[in-house]
């Protein structure tokens, strides 16, 4: 029987768990209960005119502030010259040669390469939004999911939690490209998942294609050639390819079939598998990934939203493991 | 005490509430910033993440979540404190050049080494592996405190662990070659 010392270490070791073992030993020290422990405590104020006096310096700095600040929401800027901070409506150009850094309030940072061109949405309060006219920026957000948005005019990216790049050319089309965590790329009521290094393309009007990761396999572009109905193109025998294709797949394979299958749903117009592929397509990750509880087979047929993505939810882990390290 | 009432009494300004919170989750705190900064700032960044999360206790909205939500503001500060980091770095004079090569007397602390080898690892593995291998929670015990289903730390472990291996191996073969 496989040890499972690593997920439990009340389980008896095995001997391939000698490198774990070790590894404990050595970093053990640098525990934090190894490492005398403090209890908390706020620190006493020990003089009482020290704190009072302090306490009217800091006094006299809230007026002050209260009485200056700009009370309107909005995003520090930093880094560009004769702007400071951007307010709802307001445009953000990057004219000059270096990164521009926003601050999106207290969750995050953007980082506007040069030549972008962004216009503040919501600076604040439940959500954070931007809409990114054209050209490259870099997020990093760390806050609840779907707090913070980026719309294109391709789709809208939904932040889970995450660190992207999100790029848009001059005719619209948009890439997106996560580096951790999650993103939800949706338009017109499709929703496309992008995991960690993944990326996904769009294009106006049509949105969101299809996520991959890496180079994708000729195998798999035969399969997506075959799914939008030009089987002439291909071969002779679509069925024998497709099925040929699902029985050897990878895991990373199964986040693009996911949404070949899903791509019944929405209004978005970049994928639309034929029916028959989308049933084997079902059967196939049927087999591997099983239905979470209260999910049914007709649920999903039915294109239920709640089921749809409780399914898709179970696979994630899947996805998550074939992210390449960049 | 449930986490759920040790929040709840927490945000409605209990002390001694706020005291359990440190108690159960400093471990937690300590071993995530652990896997982002250097460890001789690990300490001092523990006591800045209570002080935050004692700041903004009131807007703990799901007392019962407080484990993620320390996690979170460990992260945030983790990153605020490499961006610190570089700022300061980048303000500097330049640093003189070393009269002597830097020596290596064979007393290189191996677990620091360790440590950084694990924080080189994407950062989803590098938390789970240090909360696992330091502050020694099994999985369940990450997946409770964290927020993360038990099927992510599994697969964070396992894969986090299995790159780690390979890391470690090849390091010490240049070592050696």
């Amino acid at each position: 029987m496989k040890s499972d010392y690593l997920w439990d270490p009340s389980t008896p070791p095995s001997d391939e768990d000698a490198d774990v073992r070790r590894l404990e030993a050595l970093l053990a020290r640098h525990r934090h209960a190894e490492r005398g422990t403090p209890r908390w405590r706020e620190r006493p104020t020990r003089r009482p005119w020290i704190a009072l006096a302090a306490c009217a310096a800091a006094a006299a700095v809230v007026v002050a502030w209260l009485l200056l600040r700009d009370t309107t929401p909005h995003w520090e800027v930093h880094g560009l010259v004769g702007q400071d901070r951007v307010h709802p409506g307001e445009t953000l150009e990057n004219s000059g040669a270096a990164d521009v850094r926003v601050a999106i309030g207290a969750i995050g940072e953007v980082a506007v390469a040069p030549g972008a061109r962004l216009r503040a949405e919501d600076c604040g309060g439940a959500r954070h939004s931007l809409y990114l006219e054209r050209g490259r920026l870099h997020a990093r957000i760390v806050a609840a999911p779907r707090v913070f948005q980026i719309d294109t005019p391709a789709g809208r990216t939904i932040d889970l939690g995450c660190e992207y790049e999100v790029e848009v050319r001059e005719d619209g089309a948009t890439r997106v490209r996560v580096t951790e965590g999650q993103i939800e790329f949706v338009f017109d009521g499709r929703e496309v998942y992008v995991p960690a290094n993944a990326r996904c393309d769009a294009l106006p009007g049509a949105g969101p294609g299809l996520p991959e990761f890496e180079e994708r396999s000729n195998a798999l572009s035969d399969v997506l050639v075959i799914a939008s109905g030009m089987k002439t193109v291909v071969a002779k025998a679509p069925g024998a390819i497709l099925d040929g294709f699902l029985a050897d797949c990878t895991d990373e394979d199964t986040l693009t079939l996911w949404h070949l299958y899903d791509s019944d749903t929405g209004g978005g117009k970049a994928v639309a598998a034929e029916g028959w592929v989308r049933e084997r397509i079902f059967a196939r990750l049927a087999r591997q990934f099983p239905f979470p509880h209260g999910v049914t087979e007709d649920a999903l047929h039915a294109g239920d939203r709640a089921a749809r993505r409780a399914w898709r939810d179970s696979m994630q882990p899947a996805w998550r493991v074939q992210g390449r390290p960049r | 005490m449930s986490d759920a009432e040790l929040g709840l009494r927490a945000r409605s300004g209990d002390r001694e509430a706020f005291a359990g919170i440190y108690e159960r989750y400093a471990r937690l705190v300590h071993g995530v910033l652990l896997a982002h900064v250097p460890l001789a700032d690990v300490h001092d960044l523990v006591q800045d993440v209570f002080v935050l999360a004692l700041r903004s206790i009131a807007e703990l909205d799901e007392p019962a979540r407080i484990g993620p939500w320390l996690v979170t503001i460990a992260r945030h500060r983790a990153h605020d404190h490499h961006k610190r980091g570089r700022r300061e770095t980048e303000l500097d004079h330049a640093p003189e050049p070393a009269t002597t090569a830097p020596q290596d007397d064979g007393g290189s602390d191996e677990s620091e080494l360790v440590l950084a080898t694990i924080r080189a690892l994407p950062e989803s593995y590098r938390e789970t592996l240090v909360l696992r291998l330091v502050e020694g929670l099994s999985g369940p015990e990450i997946a409770e405190r964290t927020g993360l289903t038990h099927g992510s730390v599994r697969v964070n472990l396992f894969r986090g662990m299995k790159l780690l291996r390979e890391k470690l191996e090849r390091d010490a073969r240049k070592s050696t070659s």
